[in-house]
């Protein structure tokens, strides 16, 4: 099966990201702190789905909707920056 | 694979990122839990897959969990009527991720109507 070639890279920035998720018509966005650690929790309740933001990696829940989650891809694909790879 | 000093190397991904672009990856994770039909099993979901995806190594172990490629789905039994799949893949796998998504769904999709008719 086909990698993808293109791999993100560097942090997320949040607000960058929220931003993007609401230009895509995700409007119902909450995001948590997690205590002093460097997780960011981003909560789309309305589209049942959860993004655990780390320094190093983003772990995205949904609850089946692709629509949903489609859009989650595009803002972070977006907001990270991305080199060519070629696994 | 990189050149440094006129040499070619190939390295690992996460090593030539860190040390040409001095960033890391970032590495993105995506689980989808679908809801399937009470009757499904592990079994019944590797025999479509391994139906469906010939060309593509899949996977079931003893604890339930079936592998197609780099793309994981376990299957959790919530309580008597409700079961649901839970299908994990990394952003380079995200093709194949994808599609085994759209499979399962289309599949749990069929037998709901077929009981419904």
């Amino acid at each position: 099966t086909n990698k993808e070639s293109v791999c993100p890279i560097g942090q997320l920035n949040v607000p960058d990201f929220t931003h993007e998720l609401k230009k895509l018509g995700i409007t119902d966005i909450k995001v948590e702190h997690k205590g002093d650690s460097e997780t960011v929790l981003v909560h789309l309740n309305e589209d049942d789905a959860i993004i655990r933001v780390e320094p190093n990696s983003t772990f995205v829940i949904c609850q089946g909707s692709e629509r949903v989650r489609s859009k989650i891809r595009e803002a972070l694909l977006y907001c990270l920056e991305t080199v060519g790879c070629n696994r | 694979v990189v050149m440094n000093n006129n040499k070619l190397t190939i390295v690992d991904t996460d090593e030539t990122v860190n040390n040409v672009l001095n960033k890391n990856l970032h590495h993105i994770q995506y689980s989808t839990c679908l809801p399937i039909p009470a009757k499904e099993s592990a079994k019944s979901l590797f025999d479509l897959l391994t139906d469906v995806l010939q060309d593509v190594v899949v996977t079931h172990s003893a604890d339930g969990t079936i592998s197609v490629d780099d793309v994981d789905i376990h299957i959790e039994q919530e309580d008597e009527s409700c079961k649901k799949a839970m299908i994990s893949w990394q952003h380079e796998d995200e093709q194949l991720g994808s599609f085994v998504c759209k499979l399962i769904k289309q599949h749990c999709k069929s037998i709901t109507n077929e009981e419904e008719n």
